[in-house]
């Protein structure tokens, strides 16, 4: 081996040279010519926008008008999330792969068997057909099936969301415990008592945890889906574009905003609140809309299925067509996703609290004056900037940037780069406050500035994991890429829109056949990349952290659900403390600690294994931004114990898995 | 055990579905037409026109506005609205999908005409000038906002709008919004139905000193009030006299014929739509 290995360097460099130029030659395939940003024509359109977004109307009217659509739309969400629940549920109870006794003493016959695979199997593909096509797809078709109004945004939002939540209360269902299973298997339990007196309660709280954090993104989607003429403030949007009302926008627009940051925060409570609550919530929600939309529910049994009778016929024009719309598709997630992911990386450090105003070190010198005042500011305005795209949905902004820059692949790619900088900001500014505090505690501690211990102690250890994110979110672009094409932004959506309003149904069953197939190829291919880049990561962290899989997270604008795969014999980083009583410690973790076995409580800045106290813990919940909390139950003197860790002027704490040998001799006392 | 709350909940709400759709039934006659212009001029033209029938067929008559030409369609494919006012094209889409029967036209549907512009700083003069310039249609679903034009491009001027225009050809949504693309200057050129444009004229809604008409089209046959299957023919007799009997020497009728733009009503004849249907096919719209 030669002195200096450069062969990691140069591939590393070839590497990213690739995605560059990859981007560049992309962005000239599709024709975006960024120019027209900043054009004659742009700009002055930019202008005529920005006049008319800086004059809302604010008539009483029309502020009524608003405020009724906007409740509509809230009333969307929460009824789409209920049915796209119901339909998950029921799906995803029957994909669960239940696990069977290694030597089960009765089997089924092979017929039965057969058929119960088959059930799943079909479940499973129904469950990626549903997730595949976008919800405004959906909206369109049933706007077609049953008319105008709130009925095929609800339906749109079920189908769609219930694909996607069949596929993650499956995978969630699966990953259970498989002992209190196996017990009831070798009682003789069949399937379905075993799902729902052991497979459920197990994850129950999950389950709730992801329907409310879908209810967030289904509120946000019920504001764009009239759009289309699904009813909500959508359709108010597309009126006020269409007739250039950029008065009007402006106060739909900030209707959007006002609602869905509204929205975060209550979000947020519920998720803290106890799970049940959540759920009267919902079910009084679901019932409140009902009554609110007085929805025409007979239509429902008389839709205009005589669209669906003209004859079907392949033309190979058309798959030449649909053949350059996949490709256009690629190209044009791919240069949102890279742009978005060059705007995020920049932002997300200066919205991590410790590497501008606080540090990685227990004890600093406080920042002071004009260099605190900067550092506030920059960390504040990346954040803020972070928050208000994420909030704005990749269809409202698409509409927008048809506006500025005309219809085309340029504004579509405009407008999921910008939400998707501010969704891959919020993730990449998760990961990096998530760090082990050692590396860059230790570069401070020497003098370090911001950007060194940013660069040599923070970037390596999680590099691995913004790019995956980064593919992740690309992989949720490429569906994202459909919805924009339906305003006018290019790619696919543009023809299936096309197909729909012309009733030209081979096209559509071509292109929706079309549609399925490349979201399912992006993903699969993007899941074999991801935790390739994840495993590789993994070989060269010294620490050896697990990093977690992303399970399913599209069009997750916030915080993310992870599955931890497995634990291995490592240190557990705490996050907080949350509570002591005198019998336990509340702690909350971003890693899975192994239950009921001893672990050593220390401070992160202890390195000697004596100081702690011993615990062994037990997962009480699982919370949405991935993290853990545990109950620390002291394996002795439990009031002493509690006493010594409130005593402790430390913030930052860690569980050391012991040998059971050593257990005896390191106890208190 | 929160999944049991849950499935409680779930059972109220089906419940609630059950009752809700057990309380709809109302006999009314529903009346619709294609969104070709902005919602609030569709609400003026149409509000004469409702009070007028109303008092004529001695039923409440409801209009139900759409925002989308085909959910007009598929709405009177449905029988979710018994007569709509559609364009000649998507008459032919409810027809060739739903077998409906064309009613009344007015005068002026029999010698329809869509009218090309530009904005006056596009040095375009002729049809044949916006080759290599940026144009607007209407909807995809317009007769004279996009069917026409693209036909006679195709075959008068030897223009294909897919390969020949400066980019793909944007589709504005409506009549009056192709106007205001033209005129604010994001698009060079745009084709649409002369009567909106005429009355657009007459009421001051265009700078004529930015857009320009710059060619005119041949006639041919558009709008009608259109059927749905399955009707009872008295009924539609009855709509149809309605409007048959539409005098301009009385002045409550007057108004209701002046906003559609027309000296009168008259018979449809579906024979006249068969050109459109084939023109149709011929430009690949209708499949």
């Amino acid at each position: 081996m030669s002195a200096i290995d450069r062969s990691a360097e140069r591939k590393r460099f070839a590497i990213w040279s690739a995605i560059a130029v990859s981007a560049v030659i992309a962005a000239e395939f599709v024709g975006a010519d960024p120019s027209k940003l900043v054009d004659r024509d742009g700009l002055s359109n930019a202008g005529d926008l920005l006049s008319g977004l800086a004059n809302p109307d604010f008539s009483k009217e029309f502020l009524l008008r608003i405020g009724a659509l906007s409740v509509e739309s809230l009333m969307i969400g929460v009824l789409g999330t209920v049915l796209a629940v119901i339909l998950g549920g029921a799906i995803a109870l029957f994909t669960v792969r239940v696990p069977d006794l290694p030597h089960p003493p009765r089997q089924l016959p092979p017929g039965q068997r057969l058929g119960f695979e088959g059930v799943r199997l079909l479940g499973r593909w129904l469950l990626g057909i549903l997730r595949s096509i976008p919800e405004i797809v959906w909206a369109y078709l049933f706007v077609r099936l049953f008319g105008l109004g709130a009925i095929p945004a609800i339906l749109a939002i079920g189908l769609a969301v219930g694909g996607s939540i069949g596929k993650l209360y499956s995978e969630l269902a699966e990953a259970v415990d498989p002992r209190a299973v196996l017990a009831l298997r070798t009682m003789g339990a069949r399937r379905f008592p075993i799902l729902f007196f052991s497979v459920i309660p197990q994850v129950s709280r999950q389950w709730v945890a992801y329907a409310l954090f879908r209810l967030e993104c289904n509120i946000r989607s019920g504001t764009i889906l009239g759009v289309v003429g699904a009813g909500g403030l959508g359709s108010e949007i597309a009126l006020a574009i269409r007739y250039f009302q950029y008065d009007k926008l402006a106060t739909a627009l900030m209707a959007v905003l006002a609602f869905v940051i509204a929205l975060e925060f209550v979000s947020a409570w519920l998720r803290r609140s106890p799970h049940h609550y959540a759920v009267i919530a919902a079910v009084a929600g679901g019932l409140l809309a009902l009554i609110w939309l007085d929805l025409p529910l007979g239509d429902l049994l008389n839709p205009a299925t005589e669209m669906a009778v003209m004859h079907l016929s392949f033309e190979w024009d058309f798959m030449a067509t649909a053949a350059r719309q996949v490709v256009d598709t690629l190209a044009m997630a791919w240069v949102a996703t890279v742009v978005s992911a060059v705007v995020a990386f920049l932002l997300a450090p200066l919205a991590a609290s410790p590497l501008t105003t606080r540090s990685y070190l227990p004890d600093p010198i406080r920042m002071r004056g004009l260099g605190l005042a900067i550092r506030t500011g920059a960390k504040w305005f990346s954040r803020a900037i972070l928050q208000s795209t994420r909030a704005m949905p990749e269809l409202t902004l698409a509409l927008v940037f048809v506006v500025w820059v005309g219809a085309g692949p340029l504004a579509g790619i405009l407008a999921i780069a910008v939400h998707n900088a501010g969704v891959l900001g919020r993730l990449y500014s998760d990961v990096l406050e998530e760090v082990e505090p050692g590396p860059p505690a230790a570069l401070q501690a020497m003098g370090a500035g911001s950007m060194g211990t940013f660069l040599f102690g923070v970037l390596p250890q999680v590099r691995a994991r913004l790019a995956a994110f980064t593919l992740y979110r690309f992989e949720v672009n490429v569906r994202a890429t459909a919805m924009v094409g339906f305003v006018g932004a290019g790619g696919i959506g543009d023809s299936l829109h096309t197909a729909i309003s012309l009733f030209h149904l081979q096209d559509l069953v071509v292109l929706l056949i079309t549609m399925v197939a490349l979201v399912t190829v992006v993903d699969a291919i993007g899941d074999r990349i991801r935790s390739r880049i994840l495993r590789s990561d993994h070989g060269r962290t010294q620490h050896d952290l697990q990093p977690a899989r992303v399970v399913d997270i599209e069009k997750v604008d916030a915080p993310s659900v992870f599955l931890p795969v497995t634990f291995g014999e490592q240190l557990v980083q705490i996050r907080r403390v949350l509570e002591v009583t005198p019998e336990t410690i509340i702690v909350q973790t971003s890693q899975q600690v192994p239950e009921g076995q001893c672990m050593n409580l220390v401070p992160s800045s202890v390195s000697s294994s004596a100081a702690g106290v011993m615990v062994t813990a037990c997962r009480t919940q699982i919370l949405l931004d991935g993290t853990f909390v545990y109950e620390l139950t002291p394996c002795a003197n439990p009031s002493e114990a509690a006493q010594w860790v409130r005593g402790e002027q430390v913030t930052s704490w860690h569980l050391q898995p012991q040998p059971a040998a050593q257990f005896q001799q390191l106890q208190p006392n | 055990m929160y999944y049991m709350r849950f499935t409680k909940g779930i059972w109220l709400g089906l419940l609630t579905i059950l009752l809700s759709a057990s309380a709809w039934s109302e006999e009314v006659i529903r009346l619709s037409g294609i969104p070709d212009e902005n919602p609030t001029e569709l609400q003026r033209k149409f509000q004469p026109m409702v009070d007028y029938l109303q008092q004529q067929l001695g039923a409440k008559v409801q209009y139900v506005p759409v925002i989308d030409y085909g959910a007009a369609v598929s709405a009177l494919a449905a029988g979710k609205i018994d007569f709509a006012w559609l364009g000649g094209f998507t008459f032919v889409q409810a027809k060739v999908m739903a077998g409906a029967q064309p009613v009344v036209m007015r005068d002026i549907d029999r010698k329809f005409k869509s009218v090309f512009i530009a904005h006056s700083t596009a040095g375009i003069t002729k049809p044949e000038d916006m080759r290599g310039k940026s144009f607007a249609f209407g909807s995809k679903s317009s007769t004279s906002g996009h069917l026409f034009p693209r036909h006679f491009l195709i075959t008068l001027h030897r223009i294909n709008p897919e390969k020949d225009f400066s980019g793909s050809p944007i589709y504005s949504g409506a009549h009056d919004a192709t106007v205001k693309m033209v005129e604010s200057g994001k698009v060079q050129a745009g084709a649409l139905n002369i009567e909106v444009w005429n009355r657009m004229l007459t009421t001051g809604k265009v700078d004529q000193s930015k857009v320009k008409v710059i060619w005119t089209t041949p006639e041919y046959v558009d709008y009608v009030w259109a059927a749905r299957k399955g009707l009872s023919p008295q009924t539609i007799e009855k709509f149809a006299n309605a409007f048959l009997s539409l005098d301009l020497a009385k002045p409550a009728e007057r108004q209701v014929l002046e906003i559609q733009g027309a000296q009168q009503f008259v018979r449809a004849n579906p024979k006249d739509f068969d050109t459109i249907e084939q023109i149709a096919r011929s430009t690949g719209l209708l499949k």
